[in-house]
């Protein structure tokens, strides 16, 4: 019989005020272990406050949060020596080296995957000896970055926790990271990875959680949340083409009916468009897929 | 928790490596030079000229604290005593005790407690450099003096007992630990290390004040009870007096309520 593997996190109810701010509340979550989730919101939706909370930084008023089943207050030792974090602001001292961060951080408590894993690291976000013999304060922003990255996945924990994680990164360490991500999930690594970068999330998120003031608006695998934004299909014809059908199922909407050209936005499936266009004289056809800011933007905006 | 609190301890030696050891060396030095000055002081007869030289009402408040000051002993003792030292000594252990509270402000204790470090760990680390920064720099303290008393002969009378500078030593490391210890509960708690930098330095200063003032002013003596430098008095052991437990007793026992309070704040509060 098999046994169910545990969440790699979990929250009921998790909630944190301060003062009279309510800056999560109720929060149930569930992220299934080896899934890239991605947790978005606004500033001051409340991410950074929840992972604050996984890590036992903040505690919590109300609720309870677990790791990969240990609960993140009573048992939060063995539920930390479980997690590889970035933090979104990097507080490292600014007269140590790159090197010194690196063996103090990896001197305390973790898994340690090897030196062979940390400088695979190194190369891949391009980060020499020369650059680790720097002081941290001669650093630029992407370069502190890069630092927090490799401390993070330094060790092998089978979760990550990384909060904007590729904030002030070029383009080209961008892509690197996103390799990086694509491989620690083949090895079954679990990543939370909170973000405001939407396109980022879809090309690398399973699933997603929306937080906005604090409350879980929408969780749901990044496919289906696409699937609820409609597609923008249009249609040219080699001829003069009919006026579109009068009525069209609910799920299609006329944006322009040109003599020689349809625009529609279609939610859903595509086949009552693919019938009406049965015999007509169509000579191109373009479906642009919807993105996820399509639909998450609407649940920002609180109008989903 | 052991190998966690060594990693940290290690980690800020290092950080403070460089003020305990230019403090370590000035006061070492300052004490040997008190040490040459005495000794010429005695030479020549001054202390008598000084005493002579203060006015009358001055040496009525002092007493025979002054008689004490002006004396081999006493100016050997001077670094133990002077109020600048004692400020810039517990400026120092001020500094050692809010690290936490620094560590918080600019994000790095989010890198350290990220990890399976115990919260105790990072108290335990603070308390140890406390006690080690302190004590090192006390004890270059008392190796100045030593080596002053023994390259500076006091002329006609008899070298200070070894015993009295280890007395004194000891209880000014019982000042120090007792700021730290208070030091440390104010960083417990605070958000930023300057806040809790200015919260501790200023109760020192108006402390310090309110009981040198209460020394000649008979309405504060009750209020002076309550400042930690109320039971530190180094010329009552230059004067020959015994190290007084009850003194000893009341720093060492707030440093380690303070010390108590400082760990229950820290393993509570929102990093």
């Amino acid at each position: 019989m098999a046994t169910a593997l545990p969440l790699a996190i979990a929250t009921q109810g998790l909630t944190k005020r301060f003062g009279r701010l309510v800056a999560v509340n109720a929060l149930d979550l569930a992220v299934a272990p080896g899934q890239v989730f991605g947790f978005l919101g606004l500033n001051g939706a409340g991410k950074t406050t929840t992972i604050r909370m996984l890590l036992d930084l903040l505690r919590p008023t109300a609720g309870r949060a677990a790791i990969l089943d240990h609960d993140c207050q009573a048992d939060g030792l063995a539920a930390r020596a479980l997690v590889g974090f970035m933090p979104g602001e990097v507080g490292f001292y600014r007269d140590m080296t790159g090197r010194q961060v690196l063996d103090f951080l990896s001197r305390l408590p973790r898994r340690v995957a090897g030196r062979a894993w940390q400088r695979e690291l190194l190369e891949r976000l391009t980060l020499s000896d020369g650059d680790l013999d720097r002081r941290v304060r001669e650093y630029s922003t992407g370069m502190k970055r890069k630092l927090a990255i490799v401390q993070a996945f330094q060790s092998a924990a089978p979760l990550l926790i990384l909060d904007e994680p590729t904030e002030g990164l070029d383009p080209l360490m961008q892509e690197a990271f996103y390799q990086l991500l694509a491989d620690v999930r083949t090895r079954g690594t679990t990543v939370f990875l909170s973000s405001h970068v939407l396109s980022e999330v879809d090309r690398v998120c399973d699933r997603i959680g929306v937080l906005r003031a604090g409350e879980l608006v929408l969780t749901a695998p990044v496919e289906e949340v696409r699937r609820m934004a409609p597609r923008l299909v249009r249609v040219v014809f080699r001829d003069a083409a009919p006026p579109p059908p009068a009525r069209w199922p609910s799920t299609i909407e006329v944006i322009e009916a040109a003599p020689t050209r349809w625009s529609l936005r279609v939610q859903g499936s595509l086949a009552p468009v693919i019938e009406a266009l049965a015999g007509l004289p169509v000579s191109d056809m373009e479906v642009h897929e919807p993105r996820l800011e399509d639909v998450v933007i609407n649940y920002y905006r609180g109008t989903a | 928790m052991i190998r966690e609190t060594g990693t940290l301890v290690r980690h800020s030696l290092l950080r403070f490596r460089t003020p305990l050891l230019v403090m370590a060396v000035a006061l070492a030095a300052f004490q040997v030079l008190l040490g040459l000055a005495a000794q010429e002081l005695q030479r020549e007869g001054t202390f008598q000229q000084i005493v002579n030289m203060i006015p009358g009402f001055v040496r009525e408040i002092f007493g025979s604290l002054l008689v004490s000051m002006m004396s081999f002993s006493g100016i050997m003792a001077l670094g133990y005593y002077h109020v600048a030292i004692v400020a810039v000594l517990v400026g120092l252990v001020v500094a050692l005790a809010t690290e936490p509270a620094g560590e918080i402000e600019t994000g790095f204790a989010d890198l350290v407690l990220a990890r399976a470090v115990p919260r105790a760990a990072v108290m335990t680390r603070s308390v140890l450099l406390l006690v080690l920064g302190a004590a090192f720099v006390v004890a270059a303290m008392a190796a100045g003096t030593f080596l002053g008393l023994r390259l500076a002969v006091p002329a006609g009378t008899a070298r200070p007992a070894a015993s009295l500078v280890w007395k004194l030593a000891f209880s000014l490391w019982c000042e120090l630990a007792c700021w730290g210890g208070l030091s440390l509960a104010i960083g417990a708690a605070a958000r930023r290390r300057v806040v809790a930098g200015s919260i501790a330095g200023s109760a020192a200063a108006a402390l310090m004040l309110i009981d040198y003032l209460s020394r000649f002013w008979k309405p504060i003596r009750g209020l002076a009870r309550y400042s930690p430098f109320h039971y530190y008095n180094p010329l009552d052991l230059v004067m020959n007096k015994p190290l007084p437990p009850g003194d000893i007793a009341v720093l060492l026992g707030t440093a380690v309520v303070a010390v108590a309070v400082a760990y229950a704040l820290f393993s509570r509060r929102d990093v």
